[in-house]
């Protein structure tokens, strides 16, 4: 009998430190998610910064987002959320104090594939712009042709970004391919110095510009449909941060920080909940 | 940055969208004329070059005159075509100003353009530019604000060289 209550001992302690080991592990997941900016226990609200929709409404191709089924938001267009990148984004490195750090947007030139002589404004227009650098040859890039093809298309706080696919110029990619892969949603420029001007190291590469300026609000590369969405929220998440002081993702989604500061400086000017200016009608 | 194809060239200012082209002739020849000693042309005409300027973005399949353009127009955008005819039209009556024009805000008018859109407005000029003839055709999003449209207009004209044939 003795026996058999020391085994039984034995086995629960191996089952306990089996047990802390998973926790442990767990644990390491959920930090390295929140430092790559995911925040699993973040609740979702309904502000929408940057949102995907397609001109029939449904999700984008190889879209690893959700439909958006929530009660009480707007169903108008809104096909997936954006706030939850997925991993293994490849984005630039850059501190997010400095979003300027990434450097500025140039306007582009190139060929159509039809064989015009084009220049593309991304510099000081009045909608954010979205360069997406593809190629013919790569499967990867099937998947963003196709999705600009159907009419995806990004909004980016209430105005629409202007796709603008790049691909190498005419020396080293066949306008006759690329004009079967491009379509009305969006503008093709084959341009060879428009990939050393953004210096792309790799197909399929984004570059996304904001409105009214020069600034790149991020860039980098991305595998998938969802691995871009996720890049370029995060990368709008980002300037918002840059905007403040150094606020944690979660404190920029869910304003947070904003009431602490309120509270602060209402204290420092001596107005607490006590003071007669809070209740005065 | 500099644009320059078919004789054409311009500095885009920053941020505006441009294009020079030249629409491809049919293969298919047609006499020009009933007699059969006329010379055969293309089915399709023969193109020259266009010039497109805007700036707003420009669409993919755009009419010579900016149909398909203009219609996604904004109060502050303009738009500017200038479309080259073909040497016949050289020494005509019609094409004898010689240089570029500068347009007048008094002279943008909605009959003026191809297809009347409320409260926008055009203005046409032909003139000879180094021995080619040329047709401006130029759209304001908004006439209330012909004064400051038809200055991004002239500035953009004044960026337009052209070589001669």
């Amino acid at each position: 009998m003795t026996a058999v209550v020391m085994i039984e001992a034995v086995v629960i302690g191996l089952l306990s430190l089996l047990v802390v080991g998973l926790l442990r592990s767990h644990a390491e997941i959920l930090r390295a998610l929140h430092d790559l900016g995911v925040n699993l226990d973040e609740e979702r609200t309904p502000d929408h910064t940057f949102r995907l929709r397609t001109a029939g409404g449904g999700a984008g191709p190889g879209s690893g987002h959700d439909h958006d089924h929530e009660e009480g938001r707007d169903h108008d267009d809104v096909a997936a959320d954006l706030r939850t990148p997925p991993p293994g984004v490849v984005e630039a490195q850059r501190p997010v104090d400095d979003p300027a750090s990434l450097g500025a947007a140039l306007d582009l030139s190139g060929a159509t594939p039809d064989g015009e002589a084009a220049a593309i404004g991304v510099v000081d227009v009045d909608h954010p712009t979205l360069l997406a650098f593809l190629s013919s040859g790569c499967v990867t890039c099937q998947d963003f042709w196709d999705a600009f093809g159907q009419g995806v298309t990004l909004e980016l706080d209430g105005r629409e970004v202007r796709i603008v696919a790049v691909t190498k110029g005419p020396g080293s990619e066949s306008p006759g391919v690329i004009a079967q892969l491009t379509g009305p949603e969006f503008t093709t420029l084959m341009s060879d110095d428009a990939y050393d001007a953004y210096a792309v190291p790799v197909s399929p590469y984004f570059v996304l510009v904001d409105a009214h300026g020069s600034s790149i609000l991020g860039e980098g590369a991305a595998s998938s449909w969802a691995q871009l969405a996720g890049l370029l929220d995060r990368a709008v998440a980002d300037r918002v941060s840059a905007l403040g002081a150094n606020r944690t993702r979660r404190e920029v989604l869910s304003g947070s920080a904003r009431q602490r500061r309120v509270d602060r400086e209402l204290d420092a000017a001596g107005i607490g909940p006590d003071h007669p200016s809070v209740h005065q009608r | 940055m500099i644009l320059r194809a078919h004789g054409l060239t311009v500095d885009v200012p920053r941020g505006w969208d441009a294009r020079i082209f030249q629409r491809a002739e049919s293969d298919v020849m047609s006499p020009s004329s009933p007699d059969t000693d006329a010379p055969t042309v293309p089915r399709s005409g023969i193109t020259t070059p266009v010039l497109h300027l805007a700036n707003f973005p420009l669409p993919d399949q755009r009419g010579d005159y900016g149909s398909g353009a203009v219609g996604l127009m904004r109060s502050t955008n303009v738009f500017l075509a200038l479309v080259e005819f073909g040497p016949e039209s050289l020494g005509t009556p019609l094409f004898a100003p010689n240089g570029l024009p500068r347009l007048r805000a008094a002279e943008l008018s909605e009959t003026i353009m191809q297809r009347p859109i409320a409260g926008m407005g055009g203005a046409q000029r032909f003139f000879t530019v180094s021995g080619r003839p040329f047709c401006g055709y130029a759209v304001v999003g908004s006439l209330v604000r012909r004064a400051s449209s038809v200055a991004l207009l002239n500035g953009a004209l004044s960026r337009i060289d052209v070589a001669a044939a």
